[in-house]
């Protein structure tokens, strides 16, 4: 339906004489360079309740780029402790300081548990290249104030696969290569032409990133300093461990390199670093508002605190209209309740408590507690420099020494959630987090915050800190551990990778593997003007520009013993395969275009076979590590648990890197981002899923459905099974696997829309909304009974029965919305849509929930950015009510509506099982009577 | 070979406006005695049965057995460029496979329908028995069923005695109509009940029906929850009915 035009083909249209509009290329002016995105200065707005609506089925392509505006830290470290010597101390993070100019590196020495600093002595400065010679490049930049000295320097073009002259730039700060106006690479464009020509490469580093890539430090793994030189000091690798280890691979030259560089990330464990937890509650009259921590109106009223070593306390300020009130049935005996009488003391107890700790943990730290905290204590007139680790730097909130983890940006993480732990968790609060991973929720109130007696409040407080610090430490410290092994691989400091997203750990690990081996990284545009940017394969999906992965039509019904075999991490494996990275598709290399076996599928692409891809090899040897060692060594008894242990973190953040590795690299706004490679992955993909259904059915096994890396067939014996895992490996190249046997697989006639039934009576529900979250309760409620039903059904006769019984489920849901039994409350009923903007920034056309949101403000609740409305549906006025105000009035409910999304839920699930939902309603057909 | 003759345009008209309540193609069987159509709908909740005599047609030769089947919009089209005073004039070609209608009035206009191919199998007569039959005025049907609809979407009939009673309820209310068969002021002209059937229908069908019914009265039979018919007729000897499956009632149902 994207084509709209003319439905006879003989009539011409008008865009075929005009030329479409559609793809016009945009004009280049200059590369990506450091705009900070729109998206990030919306955080600072976002509470904890965000839903995770928008984000309910992220696909890494949209990730939103990350903001890499240069930023100088004006950190005091006079006073802080910069030994010459310290024994190995894992590095956590590297910074520059403005003062000093210098860059800097945050280390945590396990013996005292402190944190120690460490001042480059190297003299490295900050810098960006060009291809202008040096008089031109100095003649350009002229008198800045900034500029050092240039030379000559040679690095080699992955492009055209040949070494390259280019100036390198030095400067004395970051800020005069870029970050403030006139800097010396906006100085090194071209305005000469039509358009404005950037001749600067690699000026959009941030110079703390620049610094560790240049230095090969590795933030995470262990370092010590001797005599003011900071040394690695990886503890030494078991040789026969290593051995192995390298043994599970191919023998080859390049790959040696890679596990010399990887292994001690691999293999080096992270300590328990001491790590203290804070939340804060702060008094307010409105009730439900969150404060503008920005400027901090209201009183502190309490700050929980909470370590890992047993440190545990609520500081409470004495207000004259509170009462201590009773402790609750769990109050904690570990907790210890501390009273101030002025709140400025509370604070700069809070400061000093929090100041001595490597690690502090918030949940939305950044965007509120830390924030408050500052902003309060400066609003009290505490003395700033003496008294306050918090600095506040745009959406962020860092400290002088130690490291502020915001978990809550973490775990918001899409990697995190869905890679790393499996998506635990949906919504991004503490409350559905701690559920998730700790099977603990927060404390329930008994009334307003700002109203609790000192005892409940503090219990809660604390309870909030304290499950902060919990999910750092559940599962042997699982969440810690992993921050830190992210930290190595992507190369970033702890601030950093706990804040940005996969595309820039990716981008990272590569801009570093390119400064290590001395190549040039190139810009977009000088990707885009080496290689093709129009794709020659065709969209099939509106928004995107080539052909992405095949959907086999499904065979609509219920089949019993469906077996879905499927690739794993198919488009990693076909990067590794098919050697594709960004400067081995559409090499420079004749002989490699010549050869026909180099030919990618549906295209004209042909990939390299003289150099390995730096992608390709990297992700492969992730995913090769991963497979063959890492996953299967985490579940092997003969080790001892520790090492298990460690292994399945170690294969949970590689599981990240290589599920991301397509997504991030194929996605336009990715630094190395390449349309011929992008396309040419999806194309050996589709290539990969059609010659598998031949295949099976050459064997005379039916494919019931397929979609991008899986095959749904009909009940295949053991033999035919393992004939296609056979023979993908030995034609394909991919390992396949059979992934599940259902009882019985139910396929609508849509793609994506199906549930699969399993043995042990579990239920896969895929694409339908019964799972939505912003469908109401009591329809989610009689959806599960539904799939809990349909779970029993064993044999084609069954479903007869089941048809009954959820004829029951219906009958009691339509009872209830009628009032004939037990009324729904309004909570149950209410859908639930999150405002993502103010509600005059929305237009003239309002969706219900814009409408809703504007009947509680008019009622005088305060309705932010970010606010859950709820409201039910009912008949006459708007149609609608918000659920805060159906207690207030008399209303109907409209039943049909409700029935309507009831029949949307239903009826997509019961048409695969050939139940009309309709019949169910009391519906009858007249071929019942004849 | 099939050919015939209609005097009156307001017949056909009656016809097309009855079929194209409920149908998108129309499936006309055409042999030597005259033309029936039978069709479900596609929700297979309602069932036209067509019935015209070859004697309705001033003319008609028809020498075997056809399938006309013909898109609804496409004919409706056409109707309505009928005028009142014209003389219709029907052929099948089957050579080009088209079905040719002519208007003959002050011009002579000619369309041709390109045909659709017919389904395979042909939708049998239901054998139905009714509990209830009422023979009444259609326009007391057609108010019966705007005043449900007011406040439900389905109507629910009973017949007992000399009644019969049209109920609804909805969300916010209910609503009754009763007719009594008896006296000459009657809507009702002749009410035959046996047992006290009572049974629900969906009110959008009924609506839609009442809206094409061009009649003075019509039949009415039903029986306990089971399916109702409608039967008008047609210049005299033709007849069009209705028969509709009734809506249980979702908690009598047996489980």
């Amino acid at each position: 339906m994207k084509d709209k035009r003319p439905t006879d083909d003989q009539q011409a249209s008008l865009e075929d004489f005009f030329g479409s509009d559609e793809e016009e290329e945009p004009e280049i002016v200059e590369p990506p360079q450091e705009v900070p995105p729109e998206s990030s200065s919306n955080e600072q707005s976002i509470d904890e309740n965000e839903s995770t609506e928008n984000d309910s089925d992220v696909d890494d392509e949209e990730i939103p780029p990350d903001d890499t505006e240069e930023m100088v830290t004006e950190i005091q470290v006079g006073e802080r402790e910069t030994p010459s010597n310290l024994p190995p101390s894992y590095l956590l993070s590297v910074d520059y300081a403005g003062a000093q100019r210098k860059a800097f590196a945050r280390l945590y020495n396990p013996n005292d548990k402190k944190i120690y600093f460490w001042f480059d002595n190297t003299g490295h400065k900050p810098y960006c290249y060009t291809d202008y010679p040096p008089d031109v490049a100095e003649t350009k930049i002229g008198r800045h104030r900034g500029f050092v000295r240039s030379e000559r320097v040679e690095l080699t073009d992955l492009l055209r696969d040949e070494p390259v002259k280019m100036t390198k730039i030095i400067a004395s700060d970051p800020l005069s290569i870029g970050g403030s106006a006139g800097a010396i690479r906006e100085r090194l464009v071209d305005r000469s032409g039509a358009t404005n020509v950037s001749h600067a490469w690699e000026a959009n580093i941030r110079y703390r990133n620049c610094y560790t890539y240049d230095t090969n430090i590795v933030s995470g793994l262990p370092y010590k300093i001797e005599d003011g030189n900071l040394i690695p000091s990886a503890p030494k690798l078991d040789k026969k461990m290593l051995d192995e280890f390298k043994s599970t691979f191919e023998a080859d030259e390049d790959l040696e390199k890679i596990i010399t560089e990887y292994a001690p990330m691999f293999f080096t464990e992270v300590p328990d670093i001491r790590r203290i937890a804070l939340d804060i509650e702060v008094y307010t009259p409105v009730k439900n508002r969150i404060p503008d921590a920005r400027t901090a109106p209201y009183q502190v009223t309490a700050i929980g605190l909470s370590d890992n070593e047993g440190y545990n306390k609520c500081f409470v300020l004495k207000r004259p209209e509170i009462k201590e009130g009773k402790k609750g049935a769990d109050y904690p005996k570990e907790m210890e309740l501390v009273y101030f009488e002025d709140e400025k003391a509370m604070l700069i107890e809070a400061f000093r408590i929090i100041d001595a700790y490597p690690i502090v943990l918030t949940f939305v730290g950044d965007a509120f507690d830390l924030q408050y905290l500052h902003n309060r204590a400066e609003k009290l007139g505490v003395n700033m420099n003496r008294h306050c680790p918090i600095y506040l730097a745009r959406d962020l909130a860092l400290l002088q020494r130690g490291i502020h983890v915001d978990l809550y940006r973490f775990l918001k993480n899409p990697s995190i959630r869905l890679y790393a732990l499996s998506g635990a968790y949906e919504q991004f609060n503490l409350e559905s987090i701690a559920k998730g991973l700790l099977g603990v929720g927060k404390l329930d109130l008994s009334d307003d915050i700002s109203a609790l007696n000192y005892f409940e409040l503090a219990h809660y407080c604390w309870r909030d800190a304290n499950l902060t610090l919990r999910l750092t430490t559940f599962d042997d410290n699982l969440l810690l551990r992993l921050i830190v092994l992210l930290m190595r691989v992507s190369r970033l400091s702890m601030e950093d990778v706990t804040r940005l997203y996969i595309s820039s750990w990716i981008q990272s690990l590569f801009r570093q593997e390119h400064r290590s081996q001395k190549y040039i990284i190139p810009r977009r545009i000088d990707i885009d003007s080496s290689k093709s940017v129009e794709a020659q394969t065709e969209a099939m999906i509106k928004d995107k520009s080539f052909k992405g992965a095949i959907v086999i039509d499904p065979v609509a019904g219920v089949h019993f013993k469906a077996t879905v075999l499927d690739f794993a991490s198919l488009y990693p494996t076909i990067m590794k395969q098919h050697n594709i990275s960004y400067e081995t598709i559409d090499c420079p290399h004749e002989s490699c275009q010549m050869d026909p076996d180099n030919r990618v599928p549906e295209t004209d692409h042909w990939v390299c076979t003289e150099r390995k891809g730096m992608i390709s090899q990297t992700i492969g040897f992730f995913r090769d590590t991963r497979v063959k060692w890492f996953k299967p060594k985490s579940k092997d008894k003969a080790l001892d648990e520790q090492t298990q242990e460690w292994y399945g973190v170690v294969e949970k953040a590689l599981k990240v890197f290589v599920n991301a590795a397509y997504g991030v690299t194929g996605a336009q706004h990715f630094e190395l981002f390449c349309m011929p490679a992008a396309e040419s992955v999806t194309a050996y993909g589709r290539n990969a899923i059609i010659k598998t259904k031949e295949k099976a059915e050459e064997m005379g096994v039916r494919v019931l459905y397929g979609d991008t890396d899986s095959v749904f067939l009909d009940n295949p014996s053991e033999e035919q099974q393992k004939e296609l895992v056979r023979w993908s490996t030995e034609e394909l190249g991919i390992d396949l696997e059979v992934e599940k046997t259902y009882k019985y697989v139910a396929l609508s006639d849509r793609k994506k829309n199906y549930i699969g039934v399993y043995e042990s009576g579990y239920v896969e529900v895929k694409g339908l909304s019964g799972k939505k979250r912003n469908t109401p309760d009591f329809v989610q409620d009689a959806f599960r009974e539904m799939l809990d039903v349909l779970s029993k059904v064993d044999t084609v006769e069954g479903f007869e029965a089941a048809k009954e019984e959820i004829r029951e489920i219906v009958n009691s849901v339509i009872d209830r919305l009628e009032g004939k039994a037990e009324a729904y409350t309004p909570e149950e009923l209410a859908f639930r849509v999150q405002i993502t903007k103010r509600i005059g920034d929305y237009g003239l056309s309002k969706p219900q929930h814009v409408r809703a949101a504007e009947m509680l403000q008019k009622a005088g609740y305060d309705v932010p950015p970010g606010t859950i409305v709820e409201y039910i549906k009912i008949k006459g006025g708007d149609g609608l009510l918000p659920v805060q105000m159906a207690g207030e009035k008399s209303y109907w409910l409209d039943k049909d509506k409700y029935l309507d999304t009831l029949r949307s839920v239903f009826g997509q699930v019961l048409d695969s099982v050939g139940i009309n939902f309709e019949e169910l309603l009391g519906f009858t057909t007249l071929d019942q009577f004849f | 070979m099939f050919h015939a003759t209609l005097d009156s345009t307001s017949t056909w008209k009656q016809i097309v406006d009855a079929l194209a309540t409920l149908l998108t193609e129309v499936h006309f069987i055409v042999s030597k005695s005259g033309i029936i159509l039978r069709q479900l709908d596609s929700s297979k909740a309602a069932m036209v049965d067509l019935v015209l005599p070859a004697k309705i047609f001033q003319e008609y030769d028809c020498d075997g057995n056809y399938d006309i089947c013909l898109g609804v919009d496409e004919l409706n089209k056409i109707s309505k460029r009928m005028a009142g005073d014209d003389r219709l004039e029907f052929r099948l070609d089957e050579d080009d496979n088209r079905f040719e209608i002519k208007m003959i009035g002050q011009a002579q206009r000619q369309f041709k329908l390109q045909l659709l191919t017919a389904p395979d199998e042909r939708t049998k007569k239901p054998s139905l028995e009714f509990d209830a039959k009422a023979e009444m005025f259609a326009d007391a049907f057609k108010q019966a069923v705007k005043d449900i609809g007011v406040v439900s979407s389905h109507l629910r009939i009973a017949a007992s005695g000399k009644t019969l009673t049209f109920t609804g309820e909805g969300d916010t209310g209910e609503a009754e109509v009763s007719m009594k068969a008896a006296g000459d002021e009657s809507v009702i002209f002749h009410l035959e009940v046996s047992a006290k059937p009572t049974a629900m229908y969906a009110l959008n069908y009924l609506s839609e029906i009442a809206k094409a019914m061009s009649t003075d009265s019509l039949t009415l039979q039903f029986s306990e929850n089971k399916p109702m018919l409608l039967e008008f007729p047609i210049a005299e000897i033709g007849s069009i009915s209705f028969i509709l499956a009734p809506r249980v009632e979702r908690d009598r149902r047996s489980t």
